[in-house]
């Protein structure tokens, strides 16, 4: 009973509850991930979502638009000039961020947060475009922070040897599953603070189109919605995934 | 400039660490609870911990930002 009911009031948490065609509302407001295409697959069901679709998108963005850079960058000069005064400030930046969390010893994971950086940022932006944030979706944001927990304890176990072992019987052994737990809700709250910004975001702004739009100018909340908490949130995931990584590393 | 960022991110990060340890264990301990029936003691184990885990985790995160050798609850990587 508590189940349904909860499904009736909150059919707003797209990727959280799977896909289930009667709890969604036929008419007004439809926050749900949109299901473009089933597929059949080894006996279960595979949905093609829109989130899929726009990721996929931006992923043909960005892998075009690398590939156009190298091949402009084929003549490179040592003093840079035109274009790629843009790029090397853009990687700059980049890289000093990187640095300023982690140490000069670990900088080469620039590359990397680079690559994470513009696509949750473009993921974000998208809403000003009129698509569905793919990182409105839990699936999506799960999956990014699937890869910083990978490297968290690759670098742990790699850099610190025994000592990464040895961490989670400190400062009491008693304490083992505790510490356990807390290892494993890392990703889980890197995720879900992501996905929860941007959806709320989301939500109060189809909200404002459907029913304020006539008084209120769209434009000012996009301002703060779309553009100040999607490039905060952006620079918060990148920098606590820094950080997260630099706590395992011993010095 | 990146130092108010830092700030922001760990003040709204702290909150979230708190409450995601007592859900994951919330949901293990009902879910064990749901299989060998014995509702609802599993459960309350597990919220204990959950709690416990949350602290530790809200602890562990503040102590990286302040990370001073000579702070006494620096007790983390004394031996290396």
């Amino acid at each position: 009973m508590f189940k349904s009911c909860l499904l009736d009031k909150i059919t707003i948490i797209p990727g959280l509850v799977c896909y289930d065609t009667d709890a969604v509302p036929k008419e007004g407001l439809d926050f749900n991930i949109g299901v473009y295409k089933e597929v059949p697959f080894m006996g279960h069901t595979c949905y093609i979502t829109q989130t899929m679709v726009t990721t996929w998108f931006f992923m043909l963005v960005l892998l075009v638009f690398a590939l156009c850079v190298r091949a402009k960058l084929k003549k490179y000069t040592q003093v840079p000039k035109g274009g790629q005064n843009v790029i090397e400030f853009i990687v700059e930046l980049m890289d000093s961020f990187t640095r300023s969390n982690m140490g000069d010893k670990y900088a080469y994971f620039g590359k990397w947060f680079f690559g994470v950086f513009m696509f949750i940022l473009m993921s974000n932006l998208s809403g000003l475009l009129g698509f569905r944030p793919p990182t409105a979706d839990l699936a999506t944001t799960a999956a990014i922070t699937l890869t910083t927990f990978f490297l968290i304890h690759f670098m742990g176990i790699t850099k610190g040897k025994a000592g990464y072992f040895k961490g989670y019987l400190e400062p009491i052994p008693i304490l083992l599953p505790i510490n356990i737990i807390s290892e494993f809700a890392t990703p889980i709250s890197l995720s879900f603070r992501l996905f929860g910004n941007i959806l709320g975001g989301m939500i109060i702004m189809s909200m404002i189109y459907s029913t304020a739009a006539k008084y209120v100018v769209p434009a000012i909340a996009h301002i703060y919605f779309d553009v100040f908490a999607g490039v905060l949130q952006t620079v918060i995931f990148c920098m606590l995934s820094q950080l997260f990584i630099k706590d395992k590393i011993p010095d | 400039m990146k130092d108010i960022a830092k700030a922001l991110g760990l003040i709204t990060q702290i909150g979230i660490s708190m409450f995601i340890p007592i859900f994951i264990c919330l949901f293990i301990g009902g879910f064990l609870d749901r299989r060998l029936g014995t509702s609802p003691w599993i459960m309350i184990v597990f919220i204990i911990l959950g709690v416990a885990a949350g602290f530790r985790s809200v602890y562990m995160m503040t102590l990286g930002y302040f990370k001073d050798k000579d702070d006494p609850l620096y007790y983390k990587k004394k031996e290396n």
